[in-house]
């Protein structure tokens, strides 16, 4: 606690300079071998964060961390300055923290718009009364979160998708069904892993210029895991470069682009 | 023809009290995701309450004592259902897939083998349960019948429609979801724990109302009406009805008439050409055939497509 | 004391039936994913498989009053566990092969569905009375060396018109003990043996443990599930013999409790684990037997119940069993 770095301001305060999210010498260990070794970060509101690394830098277990799916084993998270350490994943998605996956993890058996439903955050969800009465009330909300699903499909380009199941799309299609539920969370700070990972051309301009238009827009802060430089050129901010568990630099997004060739080139010498 | 009649709006109510059990399995296993094996056991908490609340009745009370303890019957029942049930959410979080299996058989089991060894719940014979309904007999038989079919049907559509409307709400949609992808949908902070806990008391509560409707209807409850293949037999509806409320309503019946049927000996074709044979192998058919059908439509007879593609 | 070590005795003996019904339940669970209830009805068929060939006129051809004996037993032991086997892969090749990647429930009420298929067929063809074991008739007994495990029986006398002159017996508790020791003491072995020695049980651990990676290093695991089968359906075949040799009882439901059982000391033991199998198969043994003995007359009728409290106490505080990894989280 004494170590939290300058918790301004409790949750939703959001001055121009409180971090959003906030790892603190995040460390984890997988049968006695480091994945993660103290690795800090913090996001700050309107914050695009480009995370990048080898496979098994420990990018996934730094997002999981992050978002309660896993717990460190030293360490701590802070979302909009609060400790976070051994709550739940809903905990910090209550917190402000949405995500999506590496590896896609839709809800198969729903909609793409129940998809995106289910992961709006709706007052009076679990009255078992409201659901089995539907009063007016209730199907006022209902409406609602279907028009305001219906706009994030527009978002993505999926609209006329809405009422299919998820079986039927591509895998790019996929990809942009779980950014648009990862944004109906109303969240403060989204971490994506791997967003564009098997998109079209087509489909990862299209994700490009959601990202730019929400982050602009609505000042919501990114940390996107990615291997596609091109797509971090367009989108973020700043760059970290994971490696073997600790962050070796960070920066400008060019600079940590030319520090990772200049290594490999060092390698190949 | 009279009998026939009679025999009809028995097994009406019988096949009622059958969809309703089978609705609150649909919303453990079909909604919340639960593996369950135990579901017989909050039937049983069901009927074996609302045989000790029709106990109360003293012999010759009058008719609005006896709605009146009719009426606390199906509420004690169904509520000591949904406790039973709320007993198991714990445990639901923290097993999964098979082991919760083996939690709730062993849950129920060892209910059934308390009151087996119980000699005030009647042991392995059963307790006949009070009358609190005027018993149907002498001429007004047929009418009197024909009231409790109404009233059964109408609350087996009731706990049909109800299940499939909670299925599309948005509650639903929330427990749908933390079935498909737990992770996932916490991650959207969606609580499982609130989940487990509506449908644990919800389903509970629905085998619960099975049981007492069973209990007041058949005058009789022992262990053996809520045995393992009880249980394991519903789940098998459930699972080709395709784990919606209204299926599993049509696979109930269509498997009702069929073994009915055989007992019967209907079907006059089939049994006149095979003789004996067909009725005396009639389970052992009915097994396969359930085998095959599993083996060839594992999401259900009419799957909707959404499930079929699931794995 | 020596009560105590007889309940000991009788215990481990019981448990080492339940291990044996267990290991192949086990296996099955490992290489499959598959909660297997129909196992018990593996047990029920080496049952009868061995009632059977016990009822053989053996005396017919063989030498002598001992030959007859050992030869009756040791025929009738092998024939339950071929009859478990062919029940067993039989049951896999019709009933399990095209619904095991489906969906745990599906596969789950496909076995239920079996087992119940399985007692009906029984039922039709070896009707409900239960029965023991038949009594071996011998020529001659006062020639046999083992006399003093041989009674002559209560029963029908044998063909009486039959040269030489025969006389029906049966084994004496102490006996049945003996041969249930030794017939036990091989089958555990033969486990051990067939799952950690052979390649045909490296592979099957292989596909336990990871089908996809046995799969890429050339492991079919089709084969591996069906040698599962057998062996399974064959250790609970040895242990339907005994079950009837020592308990008699032979009918078409006598497979479920045991069948439940075996499944319980498989959780116990770590499902996966032939060790933990037969460890949790000792322990529920050890355990029903000893209170029963010790016990008020009055917790006997939980006995059955005793099981499953010791399940739901193993789910709830180590639910992963004894020896076992952590398996079953949702598929």
């Amino acid at each position: 606690m004494s170590s939290a770095p300058e918790p301004e301001r409790p949750h939703g305060g959001a001055t121009g300079d409180a971090p959003v999210l906030v790892g603190s010498r995040l460390t984890k260990f997988y049968g006695g071998v480091a994945a993660l070794e103290r690795v800090s970060l913090t996001i700050l509101p309107g914050d695009v964060v480009g995370l990048v690394g080898a496979n098994g830098a420990g990018k996934s277990t730094l997002l999981n961390l992050l978002t309660g799916a896993i717990r460190p084993d030293g360490g701590e998270v802070y979302v909009c300055g609060r400790p976070m350490n051994g709550q739940s994943p809903a905990a910090f998605a209550h917190a402000g923290v949405a995500r999506t996956f590496q590896k896609l993890r839709l809800f198969l058996s729903l909609t793409v718009l129940e998809n995106i439903c289910a992961a709006m955050p709706s007052p009076g969800r679990w009255s078992l009364r409201s659901a089995l009465l539907r009063d007016r009330a209730e199907v006022g909300r209902e409406d609602e979160e279907r028009a305001k699903g219906l706009a994030l499909l527009r978002l993505v380009g999926l609209e006329d998708r809405a009422h299919h199941t998820v079986i039927g799309l591509t895998y790019g299609q996929r990809r942009l069904v779980e950014l648009a539920r990862a944004l109906a969370r109303d969240a403060t700070v989204v971490l994506l892993d791997e967003p564009a990972a098997g998109m079209s051309e087509g489909e990862e301009r299209q994700l490009c210029d959601v990202l730019i238009r929400i982050n602009q827009s609505q000042h919501l802060a990114f940390l996107i895991v990615e291997h596609r430089w091109a797509l971090l050129r367009r989108l973020a901010h700043r760059a970290l470069w994971l490696s073997e568990g600790r962050i070796v630099q960070q920066g400008a997004p060019e600079s940590v682009f030319a520090a990772i060739l200049d290594s490999a080139g060092a390698v190949a010498r | 023809m009279e009998l026939i009649v009679d025999y009809t709006l028995t097994h009406l109510v019988y096949l009622s009290i059958l969809v309703i059990f089978a609705a609150g399995v649909v919303v453990l296993y079909g909604l919340a995701g639960v593996f369950t094996l135990g579901h017989q056991g909050f039937m049983a908490i069901g009927a074996y309450l609302a045989a000790g609340i029709a106990g109360l009745m003293p012999s010759g009370g009058s008719f609005g004592l006896a709605a009146a303890l009719l009426v606390a019957s199906v509420i004690v029942g169904v509520g000591g259902a949904a406790a039973g049930g709320l007993l198991l959410t714990g445990p639901s979080l923290r097993l999964g897939g098979d082991y919760m299996a083996l939690a709730t058989l062993a849950f129920s089991e060892i209910l059934l083998a308390v009151i087996r060894n119980t000699e005030a719940l009647g042991g392995m014979r059963g307790i006949d349960v009070v009358s609190l309904l005027p018993r149907a007999s002498g001429s007004a038989r047929l009418a009197i019948l024909g009231t409790y079919a109404l009233a059964s049907v109408a609350m087996a559509a009731g706990s049909v429609l109800a299940v499939r409307r909670l299925g599309c709400s948005r509650l639903g949609i929330a427990l749908r979801a933390l079935r498909d992808d737990e992770l996932a949908a916490r991650s959207m902070g969606l609580d499982n724990r609130q989940a487990r806990l509506i449908s644990f008391s919800l389903g509970a509560g629905l085998c619960g109302l099975a049981g007492c409707l069973y209990a007041h209807f058949s005058g009789h409850v022992s262990p053996r009406d809520f045995g393992f293949v009880q249980g394991a037999l519903v789940l098998l509806y459930v699972v080709l009805g395709g784990s919606t409320a209204v299926g599993t309503a049509c696979a109930i019946a269509v498997v009702y008439i069929l073994d009915e049927g055989l007992k019967l000996r209907c079907f006059g074709l089939l049994t006149g050409v095979l003789g004996d044979t067909l009725v005396n192998w009639k389970d052992a058919i009915l097994a396969g055939l359930l085998i095959a059908l599993l083996a060839w439509r594992p999401y259900g007879l009419l799957p909707a497509d959404r499930m079929r593609s699931k794995r | 004391m020596s009560y105590l070590w007889a309940q000991i005795v009788n215990g481990l003996m019981l448990g080492c039936m339940y291990g044996l019904i267990a290991v192949g339940f086990s296996l099955v669970y490992g290489v499959a994913r598959l909660m297997n209830f129909a196992h018990g009805e593996f047990f029920m068929a080496g049952a009868f498989g061995a009632l059977f060939t016990a009822e053989l006129p053996l005396w017919k051809w063989s030498g002598g009053a001992g030959a007859t004996v050992f030869g009756t037993l040791a025929l009738s032991a092998l024939a339950g566990a071929a009859s478990g086997a062919v029940v067993s892969v039989l049951v896999e090749r019709l009933a399990y092969r095209r619904v095991r990647r489906v969906s745990r429930t599906a596969t789950f009420l496909v076995a239920v569905g079996a087992s119940i298929l399985l007692q009906q067929i029984g039922f039709k063809v070896f009707t409900a009375s239960p029965r023991g074991f038949p009594d071996v008739c011998i020529p001659d007994p006062a020639a046999v060396p083992l006399i003093s495990w041989l009674e002559p029986s209560a029963g029908l006398p044998c063909n009486a018109l039959a040269t030489p002159p025969l006389r029906a017996m049966a084994l004496s508790p102490s006996g049945t003990s003996a041969v249930t020791f030794v017939v036990l003491a091989l089958a555990i072995s033969g486990a051990f043996f067939f799952v950690l020695r052979t390649d045909t049980g490296l592979a099957i651990r292989a596909v336990s443990i990871d089908e996809k990676s046995a799969r890429s290093i050339g492991i079919r695991p089709q084969p591996a599930i069906v040698m599962t089968f057998a062996v399974g359906g064959a250790l609970a075949g040895i242990a339907g013999f005994l079950w009837s040799l020592r308990y008699g009882g032979v009918q078409p439901l006598m497979g479920f409790i045991p069948g439940v059982k075996a499944f319980v000391a498989a959780v116990i033991g770590g499902v996966g684990s032939v060790t933990g199998a037969v460890l949790g198969g000792l322990l529920l043994g050890l355990l029903e037997t000893l209170s029963f003995a010790y016990l008020p007359g009055e917790v006997s009728g939980y006995k059955d119940a005793l099981a499953l409290l010791l399940l739901l106490v193993f789910l709830l505080i180590r639910p992963h069993g004894l020896l076992g990894r952590k398996l079953g989280e949702a598929a």
